[in-house]
Formats: structure tokens, sequence, C-alpha cells
């Protein structure tokens, strides 16, 4: 009996931790927001969502490459913009790397 | 959800389905929800779905109670995005107001660009994400028991409380500038009334007439807003009432985009706009409202039009509730938002003391997202993320010449921090076209955050 609890208890938290992980790997195409997709919070007030105005490009769903490029082109001054460019100097490597990779799960297709 | 009194119970005792996205007439906890199913809860707590230990094992799952209070741009933010992040959340957002008038973009209509009908939004698509919307004026927080009150005598429990309450006038600050002088001289630092009155004002001053503006002392919402509100006006009295003028009386010797607004200024309107630092005439330290009189410590202005911003501070029910400081405004935990005074109470928006970040609207959706983030993690017991925020002020001068002020933050120890490196004012020598630009972006922004948060 002893032998089954433990069995039992090593089952139950390794079913946790396996739903944390699967729920960690969804997060992206899940409402649930993971560390990374908060991170995109501020980039939505002026590019939301769904596009009202096309004056701020859609970056929802963009590549993850076309991502990375603009706003490493923003930050170093290679691409000028009005506000990006100041904005861009604030964003690390790793902070666009996670921003790209996340933007580009959410397509209004996922 | 308790009610009470009992004579409330029809208000707020109808329902919320969490697995529709409307309210129903439904109770809300069911007798059967309390029931303990233990084949259930083990597979619940086997799926990550209950925070083991907490007391929300005990109710069905997903189902956690985040009462927002405040409905501007942070607490409709918040809202909606709690719904968003985590649809089992119910939430309830409680404002008084059933219509919302945006302070931002208000300065368009005070300058006869937009009509007041460009400010007006409804809460209708707060509710279709399935937020509550109680219209109420909360008045009290009991923190041990959970509950917030509001003045019609009703009741909410909370798992978590998101308080958005903005900001009240410090009336009296300034002597004789209380509610009553505010219907003679407005403030206009809340949409709505005050804006269709000053607009008024204005239409019926004669050519020739003078404005006077008073600018407070830091810190205080929209930083950059008199000085936008002094550009559009001159720009109404340039094209109908050229021989005017417009007087500002600042309390402080430096403002937002100071050199891009006084370079503007001369370019566009010439002397229309006179600006006074405080080290010229003194503070405003009182008012004659029958007068329309102004009296700083070294001078008197009879204005034909004063608008007055007044010193303000958190709304009443942040100072009646414990969770202001001596400065008046919330000291908050700049990972998550939560009061450091208040445990289980964040304060996000105008009423926080949130660091380097201004007091705007792009601020509050920016906290209002973050914070939403933090309190499902919080509520599913995940770890608070660490995360930077950005905020982007635009200031239209006159209608082809736009300005932005930017910058990106990062939670320090104690209070939120800017990036040095980062944000930043427009170029001071910048061609039309990149003045037109941004013109148009911040009418841009303008659009997409109300369709975003109202829409």
């Amino acid at each position: 009996m002893w032998v089954r609890l433990i069995a039992l208890a090593f089952s139950l938290l390794f079913s946790v931790q396996a739903s944390a992980d699967a729920g960690e790997r969804k997060a992206a195409s899940e409402p649930l927001e993971s560390a990374v997709a908060g991170r995109a919070a501020s980039c939505s007030g002026c590019h939301t969502r769904s596009v009202t105005d096309d004056a701020f490009p859609q970056i929802y769903g963009r590549p993850a490459a076309e991502i990375r490029e603009a706003m490493l082109a923003f930050r170093s001054g290679k691409r000028s913009g009005t506000v990006m460019n100041r904005i861009a100097k604030g964003y690390s490597d790793e902070d666009i790397e996670l921003l790209a990779g996340y933007l580009a799960t959410q397509g209004s297709s996922n | 959800m308790l009610c009470s009194p009992p004579s409330a119970l029809a208000a707020c005792a109808s329902g919320y389905d969490q697995n529709s996205m409307k309210p129903t007439e439904a109770n809300y906890m069911s007798a059967s929800n309390k029931k303990l199913d233990r084949r259930r809860f083990l597979a619940a707590i086997a799926s990550g779905a209950i925070a083991a230990g907490a007391p929300t094992a005990l109710r069905a799952k997903g189902s956690a109670r985040v009462l927002v209070v405040g409905g501007g741009y942070a607490g409709a933010t918040v809202a909606r995005f709690l719904r968003f992040t985590d649809p089992s959340l119910a939430v309830t957002l409680i404002e008084p107001h059933p219509v919302f008038y945006s302070c931002p973009f208000s300065n368009h209509v005070l300058g006869s660009l937009q009509p007041f009908s460009v400010l007006r939004f409804t809460y209708d698509g707060v509710a279709a994400s399935g937020v509550r919307l109680i219209f109420e004026k909360a008045i009290g927080i009991d923190p041990v028991a959970k509950t917030v009150r509001t003045e019609g005598g009703l009741e909410f429990l909370y798992d978590r409380l998101v308080m958005a309450p903005g900001i009240e006038m410090a009336w009296n600050a300034i002597h004789g500038y209380d509610e009553a002088a505010a219907e003679v001289m407005p403030h206009a630092w809340k949409a709505g009334p005050q804006t269709v009155l000053l607009r008024k004002q204005l239409e019926e001053m004669p050519d020739g007439g003078l404005v006077v503006i008073s600018a407070p002392a830091n810190p205080f919402r929209c930083p950059p807003g008199p000085y936008e509100r002094a550009s559009l006006i001159a720009h109404y009295l340039k094209t109908h009432k050229p021989r005017s003028k417009i007087l500002l009386l600042d309390a402080k010797e430096h403002f937002s985009k100071q050199i891009l607004f006084q370079r503007a200024w001369r370019e566009i309107y010439g002397d229309l706009i006179e600006w006074h630092g405080v080290h010229e005439f003194g503070p405003v330290i009182a008012v004659h409202p029958r007068e329309k009189m102004l009296v700083t410590e070294n001078e008197k202005f009879r204005a034909d039009v004063a608008n007055i911003i007044p010193p303000q501070r958190a709304a009443r029910i942040a100072q009646d509730t414990g969770l202001t400081d001596e400065t008046g405004w919330c000291p908050i935990d700049p990972v998550t938002f939560e009061s450091r005074l208040v445990p289980g109470v964040h304060v996000i928006g105008d009423a926080a003391v949130a660091g380097a970040m201004p007091k705007s609207a792009f601020s509050a959706n920016a906290q209002g997202k973050v914070c939403a983030v933090q309190v499902a993690r919080l509520l599913k017991g995940a770890s608070p993320i660490h995360t930077k925020l950005t905020n982007t002020c635009y200031s239209l001068v006159a209608p082809d010449y736009g300005i932005s002020i930017a910058g990106v933050y990062e939670p320090g120890a104690q209070i939120i921090e800017p990036l040095e490196e980062a944000g930043g004012i427009s170029p001071i020598h910048a061609s039309s076209e990149f003045r037109r630009l941004e013109a148009i972006y911040g009418a841009s922004w303008y659009r997409t955050i109300t369709a975003q948060v109202f829409g």
C-alpha cells in the first residue's frame, strides 16, 4: 500500500508539473498570458490587435524575423521613425527576441 | 458575492455566468457548486487549475472574483484584460457614471477642432467582454472581509481588488477655488460638463479677450495637458478672435516638452500665448470667482475666461481607505501594483505612485494590462512577471504640428524607474513632414486606444 501511495504522490506531482509545462508551452495560443506575453502589453497601446487605424502597422501575427529586424533597425537608427527609435532603445536583444517570438504566434488565425 | 442590505438583493443578485459572456439572472453561487466533489477536486489540482491550499480550492473551478473600482482608462483596461487573460475570472467593474467622457483629446474640442461627441463612450464594449458593470459609487473597502461598499448600500466580495479611482481636485488649495468656483472658472480636468462649460465660455468671449490658464506644480494628471490646451485654444483664437491673448501662469519653472512647445508657440502663434514661470509672479494662491480674478504673490490678473487647473491628489475613496501616503497618492509595489499599505488591493492609473511613469492615459492603459496579467497569475498561484512598460504622450500644437514624449520603464527595488538610454521628446529640429506625421499619429493613437478600451 505504501508503494502505491508513494507512486500516486509521484504521479500527482509529475502530472502537476507536466500540466504546468504544457500550460507554458500552450500559453502563447491560450488566453492566459505567459511571462512573455505580458511584455507586449505596452506595444498594444498603439499597435492594437485589430487594426482600427492603418497609421500603426499590425504587429500581431507578424513573422518573428520581421519584428526582430524592425526593432533592431529602429534601435540602431538604421530605420528612421518618429517615436519608435526612442522606444526601441529601451529593449535589449533578449527583450526583442522574446517579443518577436510571442507576436509571431498571435495572428488572428491562431 | 454577498448583497446587503436585503433590499438591494435584486440589483446585485443578478449573477454572473462565466461560461457565457453576459451577466445572467442566475444566482452567482448555486448550492451545488458549494459541494466538494472529491474526484473533480483532485482532477482540478492535477490540471493545475486550482492553487492548492487557497480558499478558492473549495469553490467551483476557475471562479475567482476580481473587483475593479473606476471605469476610466486604467479601470476599463484592467477589467477587460483580466477577462482576456483568464476567461474563468468573474470580473466586476464599479463606476458611478454610465457614460465616459475622455479627457485625452478634449483639448481638441476646446480648440474647436473636434465635436464634443468624439469624447463620449459607453461601456457596452466592456460589458460584451464579460465584465459585469455596476453603475454605483464605491465608498469603502474592508480589506479583512475583502468587501467593497457602495453609496447605494451594495456590498461586493472580492478575491483581488484593483483600484483605479483617478484623481480629485485639492479644493481650496488655491484659496477660494472650490466646487462652486469651478462652475465659473472651470478646470475641465475631468471631461464632460466641465469641457462643455469651458468651450461655451471661449465661444462667448469677445475678440480681444483675455484667457488665463493656471497650471499646477508636479505631480498632476497629464503633464503636457495644460500646454496642449493653451496651444489649441490659441489656434481657435488666432482663427476667430485674433486680438485675444492667453496668459499661462505656472506654479513651476519647467514643464513637459517645454522647449518644443515654446519654439512652436513663437513660430505659429507669435505672442498670442504668454507663459510665466513661478519665479516671475509666484504661484496662483487665490481666486475671486465673481470677478474672474487670479491672485499671485505679486500680481492680480482679471480674466475673461479663467481655466484653473488646480493641485490634485488621488480620489476620495483612496484617501478614505488608507491607500494614500502623505503625498496624497497611492504607493504601490512596482512589479504587481499591489498597494504597499493595504494587502490584496492593487492601484493603477493616475491615483498610483508609478515612479517615473507620468499620469497619462497611455500609462494607465499599459499598467492596466500588466496588472491584469499579474492579478491573473497571483490568483492561480503563479509568480508575477517582470516586464518593461512604455509611455508615449502625443500633444497637438496646431492642426498639422504634433509633438511627442516617450519613455520606457522598469520596476526598480522601490518604484518604477526610467531607462535613461531610451525615451525622450521629439527632435527640436524636425521637418514639417515629421510634425505632420506626429499630428496624425496622435489622432490615430486616440482612435485606436479608445476602440481597444471601449469598443
